[in-house]
């Protein structure tokens, strides 16, 4: 049995200290134990983490698996955090904490205090790369995982990335993900909840986009029992824009939410986002998404897509496209949601050409997909997740 | 068009004057037990009626104030509970023609072109002045066919038992804190029933003010429709300008049984200094029809969510609003269509305008509940905002517990196109002029369901409102 830290609920100063660390990193740390303390719980009417009781919790004193799916790209710094934090201290001080604060709420908080380990990764200015890099990490049963990932794309960088959570650990998972873009970076980033069906998982995966920066964010989520993922795009450059997908699978007894915040801060951003959600069986997903246009962002187009489809009466989806609008020099600004079965119109059609209802359903549901899945960069990849998904239709 | 704009030029005086107070019982300003137990003495009500209003004041102490500022949500830290009056009455007991009405009162309701609307409609005017209905009038064709359209102190006294079959039924007094609010201290409001099979043509109408400076005002209406009856409700709201803050806090509750039709119109002009919110929810049975058609132009702040419970197989809700916000105003209104039945229908089109640093809010919430299948479900909402400090905010909640449901939401937010303006302006149309009719062309959905004196009145309204938004 891995050696574990004391309950949650009583950790104390020292109990967040890690061998070795550089100093500053200690300090954070502290920040990190000091905002978890203070911060309220947050009321989640939709997820419900209580059934396994956070505060007697015991975290992993072991930092669980971390692995390369592929080859890195040529020139693009890939190591584990662990060892970043000693070798790339001004990258390190200048962007952790940069997308996602330690005080921003509870679990952020505990994560700063208590992360293990997670992806560094950097991408010089200039450097571009179409090799995507596909970075996995995992636990094992009986553990929890805490785990903080920074990428760090300077000026005019160009990354394609994989980041897959993937295994049967349990029972909790706290993952933070800081995407910082410099001027004029791009980047396609693929963020797969893919974990087994005993954990439950809260996460936080925010991007900063710098001036005329590109983030195309595809998302899949369909493991975990439980799943709270904080999802933010923050527009803050000038001709900034985010091409943003998501797809999600919620099947028996699982509970998937989504929150994703797009939040447009410069001049003449863009953003198309475009989410769609399967549930079934006694599955419930939520979509809790705000586009928020600031005052000072003028130019803006922004545009929301947001398609629910039951595939059995007892499922359930929610959804909450949310609008908060500070200016009106707004160029476009909408969105669109959708909640329904499969079209009795297209099942019909497809019967009436020899094609069995079941079949139908999943060629339909396949299809309703297709746009999000054709974006994971791995071809291997691709069919695993396709497959994966299609067997569960 | 000029010479046009400037004869509709509205009088916008008659919405700021005062009269002076004299009333036959005022409460002294602030909320306790007492309060409540003399305004009960006051009125002679039953035990139960007390009993209920105590009960409602507990809960009212004990409930949190919703949302809390946060994130652009209603800031509602500026109402004083003890600063309002609770209870005032204008006359002794409500008049029942119209020279029985004192002349004071029908020199405010001159001003505000009552005896207009009942010139033209010898129709049932509710008019409330104060706390309670000082004026009705019921056409006789209406009392043969057993119709009753009183307010509502009157039906506690002359319908006890339907009165008691119904009222806290649709809206329990634990359901917010306003609710519990309204129930502790409600006076006035209005009471319909209609009766099986019973067509009333022409609208009901009601008219609603404050006068007194720091007044709260907390009509109840409760409405019946019963099985296959349709009617028409209509209340209007204008309010004298003071400089404290005074508050509106009502409650309407409606029922409308198998097959009835009814809809519900509401103009709301409250002065820009007038805390307004509102409960009003209706349960629509097998095949009922239940519509609420509810402008938003005044108040400084209205909290208001029309809902429809779809309770019967087959009924149909729909939600048909606009909101206007100025400065210093907050709109935060919309709709709840809860659908607990098989092929039940619901339409929610919002349309909002925000301008001079105003703020527009579409809050709105689609439950489909197991079972309700075959449900059908459309939701619109574009927002308007016309200046650089106004702004506008959308939060719709949708949760689906069905899986045969057809739902669409779609929500657009927008600026006046410079082109729109450019192409009018190019015809010889003032920016002025050519602002208030792209405004007024975006509002047409609604003000066309609006009967025809209405129409007039918002438009004139709305083009008063635009006048000085250029430059």
């Amino acid at each position: 049995m891995a050696t574990k830290l004391p309950a949650i609920a009583s950790l104390s100063a020292a109990d967040v200290l890690v061998a070795n660390e550089p100093a500053w990193l200690q300090t954070w740390r502290q920040a990190g134990l000091a905002a978890f303390n203070t911060l309220e719980m947050p009321y989640w009417r939709r997820t419900d983490l209580t059934a396994f009781g956070f505060a007697d919790m015991q975290l992993s004193a072991d930092s669980g698996t971390f692995r390369i799916g592929a080859d890195a790209p040529p020139g693009v710094v890939v190591m584990p955090m662990h060892l970043a934090v000693h070798e790339h201290v001004t990258l390190m001080q200048a962007n952790l904490g940069a997308a996602v604060a330690v005080n921003v709420s509870k679990y952020a908080a505990l994560n700063a205090a208590t992360w293990r380990d997670g992806w560094f990764v950097y991408v010089p200015k200039n450097l571009e790369t179409t090799l995507p890099l596909h970075l996995i990490q995992g636990f094992g049963a009986g553990n929890t995982l805490m785990s903080r990932n920074l990428v760090v794309l300077e000026r005019g960088a160009r990354l394609t990335l994989v980041e897959q959570l993937m295994g049967n650990g349990g029972p909790y998972s706290n993952v933070v993900t800081e995407l910082i873009l410099g001027d004029g970076a791009t980047l396609k980033y693929t963020g797969m909840q893919t974990w087994g069906s005993a954990v439950h998982h809260v996460g936080h995966v925010v991007a900063k986009v710098g001036n005329d920066a590109t983030i195309e964010w595809s998302a899949i989520n369909t493991g975990a029992l439980h799943a709270h993922i904080e999802a933010e795009t923050n527009l803050i450059g000038n001709g900034s824009r985010v091409d943003w997908m998501a797809a999600t699978v919620a099947s028996d007894g699982q509970r998937l939410l989504t929150a994703p915040w797009l939040r447009h801060v410069g001049r003449s951003t863009e953003a198309h986002m475009d989410f769609k959600t399967v549930v079934k069986g006694s599955g419930y997903a939520t979509f809790d998404g705000m586009i928020k246009i600031e005052g000072g962002s003028t130019d803006t187009i922004t545009r929301l897509e947001e398609h629910a489809l039951h595939l059995s009466p007892q499922a359930r989806s929610d959804s909450i496209p949310g609008l908060k609008i500070d200016t009106n020099n707004v160029q476009k600004a909408g969105h669109a949601s959708t909640s329904g079965e499969v079209d009795d119109e297209q099942l019909f059609y497809m019967q009436a050409r020899g094609i069995s209802k079941s079949e139908a359903v999943h060629m339909i549901v396949m299809g309703f997909f297709e746009p999000v899945l054709d974006r994971i960069p791995l071809e291997s990849l691709r069919e695993q997740v396709t497959a994966a998904i299609a067997a569960r239709i | 068009m000029t010479v046009e704009a400037n004869e509709l030029e509205f009088d916008y005086s008659k919405y700021g004057f005062r009269q002076e107070e004299n009333y036959v019982f005022k409460s002294g300003k602030g909320l306790s037990e007492d309060v409540v137990r003399e305004l009960s003495m006051m009125k002679g009500e039953p035990e139960w009626m007390l009993k209920r209003r105590l009960q409602a004041l507990a809960i009212f102490y004990k409930k949190p104030t919703p949302l809390d500022g946060a994130w652009g949500n209603p800031d509602l830290a500026a109402l004083n509970y003890d600063d309002i009056h609770y209870f005032v009455r204008a006359g002794d007991k409500p008049a029942t023609d119209w020279d029985a009405v004192p002349e004071e009162i029908k020199n405010t309701f001159e001003r505000l072109g009552i005896p207009e609307a009942e010139r033209k409609f010898l129709a049932g005017v509710g008019a409330q002045y104060e706390s309670e209905v000082v004026y009705h009038s019921l056409r006789e064709e209406w009392s043969k066919l057993g119709v009753i359209f009183l307010d509502t102190d009157t039906a506690l006294k002359e319908q006890p038992e339907m009165f008691k079959q119904y009222f806290g039924t649709i809206i329990p007094s634990a359901d917010n804190k306003y609710a519990a609010l309204n129930t502790a201290v409600w006076s006035g409001g209005s009471f319909v029933y209609v009766p099986k099979g019973v067509h009333v043509d022409i609208p009901l109408q009601a008219y609603f003010r404050i006068n007194a400076e720091n007044m709260g005002q907390f009509e109840r209406t409760l409405i019946i429709i019963d099985e296959g009856a349709s009617a028409h409700y209509i209340e209007g709201c204008t309010a004298p300008q003071y400089s404290t803050n005074s508050l509106h806090s009502a409650v309407v509750e409606i029922v409308v049984k198998k097959g009835g039709k009814f809809r519900y119109t509401t103009i709301q002009n409250w002065a820009n200094n007038i805390f307004n919110l509102v409960t009003k929810r209706a349960v629509a049975y097998e095949d009922a029809s239940m519509e609420w058609v509810d402008g938003n132009i005044g108040s400084k702040l209205t909290m208001k969510y029309p809902s429809v419970y779809l309770m019967g197989r087959g009924a149909r809700g729909e939600v048909l609003s606009v909101a206007y916000a100025g400065k210093g105003q907050h709109q935060d209104a919309g709709a709840k269509m809860v659908h607990n039945a098989p092929d039940t229908t619901s339409v929610i089109t919002n349309k909002s305008v925000s301008k001079g640093g105003g703020k527009t809010t579409y809050r709105g919430l689609v439950k489909v509940h197991p079972g309700a299948t075959g449900s059908k479900i459309n939701v619109n909402c574009d927002a308007l905002i016309l200046d650089d400090k106004s702004r506008s905010d959308t939060i719709p909640y949708i949760e689906v517990e069905e899986a045969n449901v057809t739902l669409a939401h779609e929500a657009t937010v927008g600026r006046i196109g410079e082109e729109q303006l450019f192409y009018l302006m190019s015809r010889g149309i003032s920016k002025a002029e050519a602002l208030s009719m792209i405004v007024l062309g975006f509002m047409e959905p609604f003000t066309r369901e609006l009967p025809m004196e209405y129409a007039v009145e918002l438009n004139r309204l709305i083009q008063l409102e635009m006048e000085g938004s250029v430059g």
